[in-house]
């Protein structure tokens, strides 16, 4: 059972997909505030700091399925901080750039495109699956986008 | 308290305002681009740094000398320390909001 719920809303939104009634972008936290504080606290202020913009620029994320339209969120290397392995999968939904719907996370090795990661490249296929039809639903009336608020019109519009 | 909430509460203020320097960093120089119609490699012509600079910045990673500050500052035409200062104080500002929210 997959469905979708706010999960940062500000001026611009950002809507967790919950599975099994897990939510995968907090699980992902969980796991990177214990074993990589430093990257987890950083991902978490990226994570304040577009939430609170006029819109997203999708150059502030990495391309990780740009064919898919599936981005990552992520901060780039530190001179104390070699490598930043942590990747929270996102895409946009609709036509703002103001909402995406944000997915699971990965630990990247340095040398492995996504594409090698069985988990994180089903993930990220999922995750295109969900923000394509999030955004048909928005086309066909099923969903509202009010702002940073996507707003169902039928009972299991955010359901998957 | 989420996870998210936690690691936000729990950063250190110094790591906080030095990561909120360089996000806004990166959203005034992708503005420029923009209203200008340039690329990276423009910006790193005209405000002569290297091709990896203008990435690091515009992914977050920079930790700029203030002479590269003042290049980008003159060259590009642009008051960066203070819009980024602006920046800052603008979400600061939204921040405090939204604790008021919750409390």
């Amino acid at each position: 059972m997959i469905h979708v719920q706010p999960w940062v809303v500000r001026t611009c939104a950002l809507y967790a997909v919950v599975r099994d009634g897990r939510c995968l972008p907090d699980a992902f936290f969980d796991e990177l505030a214990r074993d990589q504080r430093h990257h987890a606290e950083r991902l978490a202020r990226f994570v304040d700091m577009i939430t609170k913009r006029p819109y997203i620029r999708p150059a502030l994320l990495r391309p990780e399925r740009p064919d898919l339209g599936v981005f990552a969120m992520f901060n780039h290397t530190e001179a104390a901080y070699p490598y930043n392995p942590s990747r929270l999968l996102c895409a946009f939904v609709g036509q703002s750039n103001r909402i995406m719907v944000v997915g699971a996370g990965f630990i990247k090795t340095q040398a492995e495109p996504i594409q090698m990661n069985v988990v994180a490249h089903r993930e990220a296929m999922q995750l295109a699956r969900i923000a394509t039809e999030l955004s048909e639903r928005i086309v066909c009336g099923a969903i509202d986008e009010i702002g940073p608020l996507l707003v169902p019109r039928i009972p299991d519009a955010l359901d998957f | 308290m989420s996870t998210l909430q936690r690691l936000l509460e729990e950063q250190r203020p110094e790591d906080a305002l030095f990561q909120q320097w360089q996000f806004a960093l990166s959203n005034r120089l992708l503005q420029i681009m923009e209203e200008r119609s340039l690329n990276q490699r423009d910006i790193a012509l005209r405000a002569r740094l290297t091709p990896a600079q203008v990435s690091a910045f515009m992914h977050q990673g920079a930790n700029p000398t203030l002479s590269v500050l003042a290049r980008i500052s003159a060259l590009l035409d642009a008051d960066i320390l203070q819009w980024v200062d602006n920046d800052v104080l603008n979400e600061q500002a939204h921040g405090l909001a939204d604790a008021n929210d919750r409390s």
